[in-house]
């Protein structure tokens, strides 16, 4: 019997590839999927973002804990599939906004609302507000994520919000920022629905924004 | 008064700060642990093989127009108040640009294409410090040059940051012949190859390097800032 314990130390500890055999494993013995990602898999993402904070493990440690869960989510999401049961607990579009090519925050955002369950379309950097409107409107998602790094292109979260109030999308998407210079006032002031200055806190900023916490 | 100088240089040629890449990395002070190194290490050995770092100025004349405005040649970029402060008293401009590569660029996009999330990122942030790497050859240049005529040089100064609007950069880049830099720009400015670095050096008798802009710029929302306001 597979020791699911291990399946949550291999996700805290990012070893992907003893994630991926635990995984196949517990499937092998007809675990239940849903049960492997909501009480071993999420917890040890939840984990890691606790120490992340803490700074007990830095950005590197927190992608190795993401791919680890990803490959382990990729495994399990079309057996959950088949069964008729949907993994994701929301749609998140995430990207940096244009004249910003700075993707390591987003990345990590990214990775880690995947990681907790979120599906997640990452457009990309250097995007302008029609390609927002347009993914928010192709993916029907919940949630937009915009990312900057510069102060001169943090102003570009504004235009993409109003770009969504124009597009008569606004009211069917919460909006999120962050970046280095993007701060709460800041986020007020353009309108934006929350603001996270974490790739974990920005897990818990989506979940409180969808009702889901 | 228009010399230009480029040079195209070997990985080895470039001495990069791993300490650097570690702090860019998030660890601060602390140093990976052995799992992380080994993959940094990896990446290491993989870069030396397909980079190849490229960098190198224009010196111009010019003068500082207003409190925000610089001409180098018949071009005026505007800088804003913190940089052309920075530039007083230069008698000589230099803009100069320097990348990580195209051949970086090309290996970037395999990784990404891997779909490996840590690897992306760790070459992502080495790719940073080479162009930065390269951006202190550019310096040592330009304090060599100064040096040999009894000028200083400023700090540099790069569009993006310190209130220089990233659309500068066309004017920028424009100072150089075509083709020189190897540097192409997007329709949003943003520099080709991904890891490239522009932006100005004043030089001068009477130039002084000063406290870097960030030591005392107020932007407080600034990336450069963090530190002194965290």
């Amino acid at each position: 019997m597979t020791d699911l314990n291990l399946l949550y130390e291999a996700i805290l500890k990012g070893k992907k590839k003893t994630a991926i055999e635990l995984t196949n494993a517990a499937l092998e013995e007809k675990a239940d999927p849903k049960s492997l990602i909501d009480n071993h898999m999420i917890k040890a993402m939840e984990e890691v973002g606790r120490q992340f904070e803490n700074h007990e493990i830095f950005v590197p440690e927190l992608l190795m804990a993401g791919r680890a869960m990803k490959a382990s989510l990729n495994i399990l999401q079309p057996v959950l599939q088949g069964q008729g049961a949907g993994v994701s607990i929301g749609k998140v579009v995430i990207g940096t906004v244009k004249g910003d090519l700075h993707d390591i925050g987003k990345n990590l955002v990214a990775s880690m609302l995947e990681g907790c369950g979120f599906e997640v379309i990452d457009i990309g950097i250097d995007m302008d507000s029609a390609k927002f409107v347009e993914a928010i409107r192709e993916h029907k998602a919940n949630i937009l994520g915009l990312s900057a790094l510069l102060t001169t292109t943090m102003p570009y979260m504004k235009t993409v919000i109003e770009a969504l109030k124009e597009a008569g999308l606004r009211d069917q998407v919460k909006v999120i920022v962050g970046g280095a210079p993007v701060s709460q006032s800041f986020a007020t002031e353009i309108g934006a629905d929350g603001y996270s200055d974490t790739a974990n806190s920005a897990v818990t900023k989506v979940k409180d924004l969808l009702g889901i916490l | 008064m228009e010399i230009f100088r480029f040079f195209d240089i070997s990985f080895s040629e470039i001495s990069l700060d791993m300490n650097e890449a570690y702090k860019l990395m998030g660890y601060g002070e602390h140093t990976p642990g052995h799992e992380v190194l080994n993959i940094i290490n990896e990446i290491y050995n993989e870069l030396k093989h397909c980079c190849r770092p490229y960098f190198g100025y224009g010196l111009f004349e010019g003068k500082i127009i207003d409190k925000e405005h610089i001409q180098l040649n018949n071009t005026i970029l505007n800088p804003g108040r913190l940089i052309s402060s920075a530039m007083k008293n230069a008698e000589l401009f230099a803009a100069f640009t320097a990348t990580a590569g195209n051949e970086f660029d090309n290996w970037l996009k395999q990784i990404e294409n891997q779909d490996d999330i840590v690897k992306y990122f760790i070459a992502n942030t080495l790719g940073s410090v080479i162009a930065e790497s390269a951006v202190s050859l550019v310096m040592k240049n330009l304090e060599q040059f100064a040096f040999e005529k009894n000028m200083c040089i400023s700090n540099n100064y790069s569009p993006g940051y310190c209130n220089w609007m990233l659309v500068e950069q066309k004017k920028l880049l424009a100072l150089f012949p075509s083709g020189m830099t190897k540097i192409q720009l997007t329709d949003s400015c943003l520099m080709l190859p991904i890891k490239s670095i522009s932006g100005i050096v004043g030089i001068g008798r009477k130039v002084k390097k000063r406290p870097y802009g960030c030591e005392i710029c107020k932007m407080k929302n600034c990336i450069k800032n963090q530190k002194k306001y965290n």
